[in-house]
């Protein structure tokens, strides 16, 4: 047996290297893999089930937020990125930004607040902490819990930008930092006193689904997709897939779908709003 | 001599099993130090020794989210302890034979219950009480390492002679002394069994990051806090880039803690003989 050893050894490790490097070239058959914002996600989603369904396209869709899905998009390691936000001079030099549809944010609050709305200077108010209680608003006594995203979303930015908070009142007055669309809704589901913002297709598809949140009027606009379509509600961003250059192949054909009416109607299905 | 038999093929598999872990271990300790280690080059070490971690603007320091991590081990120490040393105690040196297992296995099953069910829990009834602050972050970590500190210290105090505590108990002193005999006698697993539940609290994300508020800020009670883990939990899914690499450096700083933990542990729990 001892003698045996090594060459058992070594046969092993043979044997996982080629199971290893048998399954890092199994990627390189023909996928269209999407990465970056969680936002489009559900987006690509629809879409992959029903191009695999129609054209046997395989379409592979995973989250890890803008940045990354740019990064990625710049390294080669996807054929399509995902952006939810604005692209930043710099990286609209690099990439080919391919609108697709824009989202609304929603201002949510638990399903047992009562107040009918905020104003964008009542939101700034509430997140420097200027105001404490949801009594300013008519509601109960309570301390009111802020809850931001974490940083690198690219909601994040978007309440940055609209709210006019630094960067250091964005993290200064905070009670909860939540991750994804999901973590966030789970904390203020949870959390009678709580506000946060969210993909406002994600808040409604959660509250149908029973979750107790709801949604508030922004500026005395109602946050109904009527609303996010005309822009007449003030909070969104845009959703972008992005390319090195012009899509080719199985990327060009999920962009077509996508601007196609079908692909509109999905996109409308999943509480987006399409490109006109 | 190599004869293609039954024995080679036995121990081609058995090895091939047995080497699997272990490269397993080594794949990912390459992988989270060759991306921390970069990480920590670019940062550098004085602002990586900086209170402020804010990734957007560049800044990395991780001494907020380390005392963050000691802060909330630490209480959930001293909430743990006490509560799962008497109950081993008493289920070790007084309990009868069926309380004892009935015990046990309701406390085996704690232990086992997913740490995102018992987030989940707590949500909805420690946050409400006491906020999204340490002091829910630590409450949620004691109730879970209260049971493998319980269970790891009662199999050391069951390794206590009963010849020692009956003669101390010849001696005519009270149950008072006699258990703090049997403690004495067992501290070794004792200190075994604290060191492998601190470094369970120290690994923790799943339930801390759903009742700690997740906010980088000096420890303070009833206020927000984020740990090493947390961090990790809320931004890895968005982290690109450097902040993703600092990411793997808050990991890799938790893995060597671990480590050196689970080592320290198991030699304490060697020497009591367990």
């Amino acid at each position: 047996m001892k003698k045996t050893l090594p060459l058992v050894v070594a046969a092993n490790l043979f044997v996982y290297a080629v199971f290893f490097t048998g399954a890092c070239r199994r990627q390189q058959t023909e996928q269209v893999v999407v990465t970056g914002a969680s936002t489009v996600y559900p987006i690509v989603q629809m879409a992959a089930e029903e191009l695999r369904r129609t054209k046997g396209l395989d379409i592979m869709g995973q989250g890890g937020g803008s940045t990354r899905g740019f990064e990625d998009c710049i390294a080669g390691r996807n054929s399509l990125g995902a952006m939810a936000r604005e692209l930043t001079p710099e990286e609209k030099a690099q990439v080919i930004a391919l609108p697709i549809a824009h989202d609304g944010v929603g201002i949510v609050v638990h399903a047992s607040n009562q107040i009918a709305g905020v104003t964008t200077d009542e939101l700034r108010q509430i997140y420097r902490k200027q105001v404490t209680h949801w009594s300013s608003f008519g509601g109960q006594n309570d301390r009111i819990v802020v809850v931001h995203k974490a940083e690198g979303h690219a909601l994040r930015g978007v309440f940055m930008d609209y709210t006019g908070l630094t960067p250091d009142e964005m993290t200064r007055h905070t009670d909860v930092t939540a991750g994804d669309n999901a973590q966030v809704i789970r904390v203020i589901a949870n959390t009678a006193n709580a506000i946060g913002y969210v993909s406002l297709g994600e808040v409604i598809k959660a509250a149908e689904a029973g979750q107790p949140v709801r949604l508030v009027k922004l500026n005395g606009i109602e946050p109904v997709m009527e609303n996010v379509t005309n822009k007449t509600y003030p909070l969104f961003h845009p959703l972008y897939l992005i390319s090195k250059r012009e899509p080719q192949g199985g990327s060009r054909v999920l962009l077509d779908f996508l601007r196609s009416p079908e692909g509109k109607a999905i996109i409308r299905q999943g509480n987006y709003v399409p490109l006109e | 001599m190599f004869r293609w038999s039954r024995e080679r093929w036995f121990w081609a598999g058995a090895i091939g099993l047995g080497l699997l872990p272990v490269l397993a271990i080594v794949a990912l300790a390459i992988f989270l130090f060759w991306n921390a280690a970069g990480a920590a080059a670019q940062i550098g070490p004085r602002e990586l020794a900086a209170a402020e971690w804010l990734p957007q603007q560049n800044r990395y320091g991780v001494v907020r989210l380390l005392a963050g991590t000691l802060a909330v081990t630490a209480l959930a120490l001293c909430l743990a302890v006490p509560v799962a040393l008497s109950a081993a105690g008493f289920l070790s040196l007084y309990a009868g034979g069926k309380v004892r297992a009935a015990a046990n296995a309701a406390i085996g099953l704690l232990g086992g219950i997913p740490s995102v069910v018992i987030g989940l829990w707590a949500m909805t009834w420690i946050v409400p009480l006491f906020g999204n602050s340490w002091i829910s972050a630590s409450m949620v970590l004691a109730l879970m390492i209260a049971p493998t500190i319980c269970l790891l210290s009662g199999a050391a105090l069951r390794l206590v002679p009963a010849d020692l505590l009956e003669a101390s108990r010849a001696l005519g002193v009270g149950e008072a002394i006699v258990s703090r005999v049997a403690f004495h006698h067992a501290r070794w697993g004792i200190l075994g069994a604290v060191v492998l539940g601190t470094s369970r609290a120290l690994g923790e994300a799943v339930a801390v990051s759903m009742v700690a508020g997740n906010v980088v800020s000096w420890p303070s009670l009833t206020r927000p806090i984020a740990t090493l883990t947390t961090t990790l939990i809320v931004e890895l899914d968005s982290a690109a880039g450097l902040h993703r690499d600092a990411l793997y450096l808050l990991g890799c700083i938790v893995l060597i803690a671990i480590s050196a933990l689970s080592v320290f542990g198991r030699a304490a729990q060697r020497k009591a003989g367990i």
